[in-house]
């Protein structure tokens, strides 16, 4: 802290800095009344080597341990399948945490917790759970948003395994199906969650933008993508195709017993942020 | 005590950039800046003399004034800005040493006895430069005398600095928003008066300082011994330069 020596005594002085804190410190012999000074702010003397050494081997050791409980996330997978879910995953794919993204979200994790499941056993519960709820329906048409978050090389979680995972899993029925899977990296999660968004429709938010299309935040929340699709007359793959998606098409009748119909399909690089 | 002209900035009628700004071009031979200079200045210059003398002046009868004049010329041409000093302290060192010498040379006069001038026994150069090394030699002394008539003032109104540490507010913000108060209040010459006398007695005209600092009542109950002594820095700017200059160059 640098100011004005005011007052010295006993290598002890008082300063008054430039934005006027009068402050107490340690002064050297030499300095004088008027001098411009730095002083120790008492109380802020270094600590005893070995009790930093202490500190810090405890609070790697209390590290240690919040990891063990507390492992870190290895990813984040949303799923927009009109209820909007987020699951957070450690290195073996099992979802340590999760998170309703919307009112449908929230309300179909009540019904159906993924919590410590394995990811495939998590998404095959969620989307049949969404169907004896009601949020799929028989005979309609669905857009499933799959995005993810992970390390880069990490195959089990290529967008291209997601949209497998969600097409093989997806209940029989009669309507068609539209499955696309996008890598994001952190920022768009991050801006995502500011706005209160699945990654997924945040996407979604910033290429409406682009196009000078306005959806209420709302609506862009709480509404089925299918009938964003009708209202806004683009198709969710058509906004975010092009940045590193996978789609997915299935017709009528599909069976999951049979191997998958995939249209031809293109990966690009990741969905900048 | 003759308090200092009133202004919101720097001395006098005149900010601190614009006695910059003049003393630039006296320096290099305008005529016209220095005479606007020591206009400018001849509050400071009369209540310094005042003060060092201990009696009513009179401009044009008292030679310590004619004296305090030239000094604060000859400090125009003498100072150096690279040193780091603010222009009036050197200004006021100037015109006590002169001020100091005169007094030197009436007693010997009186006394009728020679007396040493150490200047004397020099040529004129070397005595100019002797001089000049002198005043700058003087100025730590000079720093430290105003910090202990500060202090001394302080005391008087029943505030120590060792109770300013306590009572300084510990966000900058706060302190930036008190120093801008304690500025509006040196500005108000009856209300800061009526402070300091009423303070002596722990009261406080509170409504009508927080009115004139657009300061909140309660905010200036809290802080008012600090609130004062900032007010006391920018109230009397002639006697207290080091620190008036030092605390205006916050942004």
């Amino acid at each position: 802290m640098r100011g004005v020596l005011l007052k010295k005594k006993n290598g002890s002085g008082i300063i008054l800095t430039r934005d006027g804190l009068f402050c107490r410190g340690t002064v050297g012999e030499t300095e004088t009344l008027g001098d411009e000074v730095t002083v120790e702010p008492p109380g802020k003397r270094p600590l005893p080597r070995w009790l930093a050494a202490a500190a810090l081997a405890l609070a790697c050791f209390g590290f240690g341990i919040y990891r063990l409980f507390f492992p870190p996330a290895w990813a984040h997978l949303t799923l927009d399948v009109d209820p909007s879910v987020e699951l957070t995953l450690d290195s073996r794919l099992v979802v340590t945490e999760e998170q309703g993204l919307n009112a449908g979200g929230k309300r179909l994790l009540a019904l159906a917790g993924a919590r410590g499941r394995p990811l495939e056993d998590a998404v095959a519960r969620l989307l049949r759970r969404a169907f004896t709820a009601g949020y799929i329906r028989e005979r309609d048409c669905y857009v499933v948003l799959v995005t993810v978050m992970a390390r880069q090389g990490d195959r089990r979680l290529d967008p291209e395994a997601l949209a497998s995972l969600v097409a093989e899993h997806f209940p029989e029925r009669r309507g068609g199906l539209e499955i696309v899977a996008v890598r994001v990296g952190k920022g768009v999660r991050r801006e995502a969650a500011k706005a209160g968004l699945s990654s997924g429709r945040y996407l979604l938010q910033q290429e409406f933008g682009r196009r000078g299309l306005a959806v209420a935040p709302e609506l862009l929340r709480e509404e089925s993508l299918r009938r964003i699709e009708e209202k806004q007359g683009l198709t969710v793959a058509a906004l975010v195709g092009g940045s590193g998606s996978v789609l997915v098409r299935a017709g009528e009748g599909l069976s999951k017993k049979g191997p998958m119909q995939h249209p031809p399909v293109f990966l690009a690089a990741p969905v900048p942020e | 005590m003759e308090a200092g002209a009133e202004g919101d900035e720097g001395f006098g009628k005149m900010t601190d950039d614009a006695l910059r700004e003049l003393l630039t071009r006296a320096k290099a031979g305008d005529a016209g800046a220095r005479n606007a200079m020591v206009e400018a200045c001849r509050d400071f210059i009369f209540s310094l003399v005042s003060a060092y003398c201990r009696r009513p002046l009179v401009w044009g009868q008292d030679d310590e004034l004619s004296i305090a004049l030239m000094a604060f010329d000859e400090a125009i041409t003498r100072y150096r800005p690279e040193r780091g000093v603010p222009f009036l302290a050197f200004a006021r060192l100037v015109i006590k040493s002169r001020l100091a010498n005169y007094f030197r040379q009436e007693n010997r006069h009186r006394k009728a006895s020679p007396g040493i001038n150490v200047f004397e026994e020099l040529s004129r150069d070397e005595a100019a430069a002797a001089w000049e090394e002198f005043l700058w030699q003087s100025v730590v002394r000079d720093r430290a005398e105003e910090i202990a008539e500060y202090e001394k003032m302080l005391n008087k109104l029943g505030i120590s600095l060792e109770e300013l540490v306590l009572l300084s507010p510990k966000h900058r913000d706060s302190r930036l928003a008190l120093i801008s108060a304690a500025r509006s209040l040196a500005a108000e010459k009856n209300l800061f008066e009526q402070s300091l006398f009423l303070l002596q007695k722990k009261r406080l005209p509170v409504n009508s300082i927080a009115e004139k600092t657009g300061l909140g009542p309660k905010t200036v109950e809290r802080n008012r011994k600090y609130l004062l002594a900032l007010a006391i820095i920018f109230r009397y700017p002639e006697r207290f330069i080091y620190l008036n200059s030092y605390i205006n160059k916050v942004s």
